[in-house]
């Protein structure tokens, strides 16, 4: 449609009440947020707030919780990858098999990413209660494998990879899907010519199946890091940082810091920070990755 | 070929064993959590995994009434309701102009769009705690779901102008032809033909919105006001030794969301996988 003057209203007017919503309330708070970070404020309504230059972020990495933080922020994204995504693309490869029963397998392993994280979250912490009535100390004490009731999360051993493994319960359907998708639409006779060529099995999946999925693999890849960088009702939910911090992540402390302890200057720091790692890992990520396709 | 008899046996053996585990695991808390509903706190505790002497419903009736269930559910069906539809309007409205019209700034309305993706909530909950704080704005429904529609608006936007771009411009210039301006032809012709986007964009959206703890955890502190994410939660630290209650009320949240996705499985797959699946 060419544009004159009247169409130029029109597209004003269709606009405008997308874009002042999306405006006022998600790009000014994300800049309001960068000036947060680099300000003093007790979050007291009409009190002023100064300028502060770099003290928060200095005062952020001096701040060990706040490491534990970073450390536990990359064990988490490097476990969620390596767990959701070969489970789900294992998944994915038998399911676009399409044997007898495969659409209500993927449709039962689909159906965790669809539940509120909260309900899911407060079902695993019952399920890893410490109590011998817990299901997992009940199932392990039954099989012999463990003498006496174990806080799973509790333990600071365990905590971490307890949380993560309800995360990847919550998550890897959806990588599945993705897998699903992606080896469904590889041509047949690409595969066929694959196994007349002789490749089986385990080659045939490395020489066939992975190249043409990799720009799936990719944003799975992309979605797992940035989704475990801003993680937190899990977390929050499950063991609210602890216990004594080993479980703690920037999204959960970032909330603690602000509206638990009024600390805003250094909430809106880590915000900062959660916010400028999802960009720069979704720009690397994607970077990396498609260099490595051309080599 | 003597080989290959005992080896297909088995790897047909050991896709099934595959199949059997991942379904155990992906619904034993689901179904855990629906049988135990039924349960007494006594019962459960004697045995996670045994079904119910009697299948009472006593376990809803405290979480509805005494735990407020009722009221927060309610609540959020009203607050993801409006959200929904704000979307569909707002979110169809800006897609139109940027999928049909041609101006200097299309390419970059879209990305400007499409970009906020990337923006966390947690990254906007302080500043709008302080503006609003300043605005003496609090437990606001209308605050938020115009938040709602502002952090669902990106992918909305995605979906609509996937969508929108391939109808195909004959039917536009026949409605022109006949003298129908712009809004006419997004309503009569638009809006209409845009079905499919509407249903994927909203379950995407419903399932968003039904699910979000953050944004109510921060901005309600009324009681009577607070969703069922975040209600179920106040249930849980007060009632904890109610396990069936916290059952029932843990089956409530999930309801909504299973239903959905039994009456409309591949449109739900399809709605929460179009970031993945067409970018």
């Amino acid at each position: 449609m060419k544009v004159n003057r009247r169409s130029r209203s029109t597209i004003l007017l269709f606009l405008l009440p997308a874009l002042i919503i999306y405006i006022t309330l998600a790009v000014v708070p994300i800049f309001e947020s960068i000036g947060f970070g680099f300000s003093d404020w007790n979050g007291i309504s009409g009190s002023p707030m100064t300028f502060v230059g770099f003290k928060n972020f200095v005062k952020l990495f001096k701040y060990p919780l706040f490491r534990k933080a970073l450390a536990n922020g990359f064990w988490f994204t490097v476990l969620n990858l390596v767990l959701q995504i070969p489970l789900g693309y294992m998944m994915g490869y038998l399911l676009a098999k399409r044997r007898r029963g495969s659409s209500i397998v993927k449709m039962i392993c689909f159906a965790p990413v669809i539940l509120p994280m909260t309900a899911s979250a407060l079902v695993f912490q019952m399920i890893f209660s410490a109590n011998d009535t817990g299901v997992l100390n009940t199932l392990l004490m039954s099989l012999g494998l463990i003498d006496g009731p174990k806080g799973w999360l509790i333990q600071q051993s365990t905590a971490l990879l307890f949380v993560i493994i309800a995360n990847v319960w919550c998550g890897f359907g959806y990588h599945m899907t993705i897998s699903y998708a992606a080896i469904s639409e590889i041509p047949v006779e690409i595969l066929e010519a694959a196994e007349l060529d002789g490749a089986k099995g385990m080659r045939k999946i490395k020489d066939v199946v992975l190249p043409s999925i990799m720009e799936s693999i990719k944003i799975s890849t992309v979605m797992i890091i940035t989704g475990s960088i801003k993680t937190f009702d899990i977390i929050f939910i499950m063991t609210e940082g602890g216990p004594n911090g080993m479980t703690q992540v920037p999204g959960v402390m970032m909330y603690n810091e602000a509206f638990k302890y009024n600390h805003y200057g250094l909430g809106s720091a880590i915000s900062v920070v959660i916010f400028v790692l999802c960009i720069v890992f979704s720009v690397l990520s994607l970077r990396l990755m498609s260099g490595r396709d051309e080599a | 070929m003597k080989q290959m008899k005992p080896r297909s046996f088995f790897s047909k053996n050991w896709f099934y064993i595959v199949f059997a585990a991942m379904v155990v695991i992906c619904l034993f808390p689901i179904v855990f959590t629906i049988v135990s509903s039924f349960k007494t706190t006594r019962e459960i505790f004697a045995n996670p995994f045994s079904l119910p002497k009697t299948w009472g419903f006593e376990n809803y009736a405290t979480a509805w009434k005494v735990g407020n269930m009722g009221r927060y559910f309610l609540n959020t069906l009203f607050l993801t309701g409006m959200s929904l539809v704000l979307l569909v309007f707002v979110g169809s409205m800006a897609s139109y102009v940027i999928a049909r019209f041609r101006f200097k700034l299309q390419p970059l309305v879209l990305l400007f769009f499409v970009s906020g993706m990337m923006i966390p909530m947690q990254s906007v909950i302080i500043p709008l705690a302080f503006n609003l704080g300043q605005l003496h704005v609090k437990n606001s429904y209308t605050v938020l779901i115009l938040l709602y529609v502002a952090f669902q608006l990106p992918m909305t936007v995605f979906i609509y102008n996937g969508f929108m771009v391939g109808i195909p411009r004959d039917l536009e210039e026949a409605a022109i032809i006949d003298g129908c301006g712009a809004k006419a032809v997004y309503f009569r012709l638009i809006l209409p033909l845009s079905k499919p986007a509407i249903v994927t964009s909203s379950i995407f959206n419903f399932i968003n919105i039904w699910n979000n703890l953050l944004f109510p955890l921060v901005f309600v502190n009324d009681k009577n006001k607070q969703v069922i994410s975040y209600g179920l939660l106040q249930f849980f630290s007060q009632w904890k030794s109610d396990y069936g209650g916290v059952m029932a009320a843990i089956t409530l949240s999930i309801v909504p969301s299973l239903i959905l996705y039994a009456i409309l499985q591949e449109k739900v797959e399809a709605g929460m996988m179009a970031g993945a699946l067409k970018g």
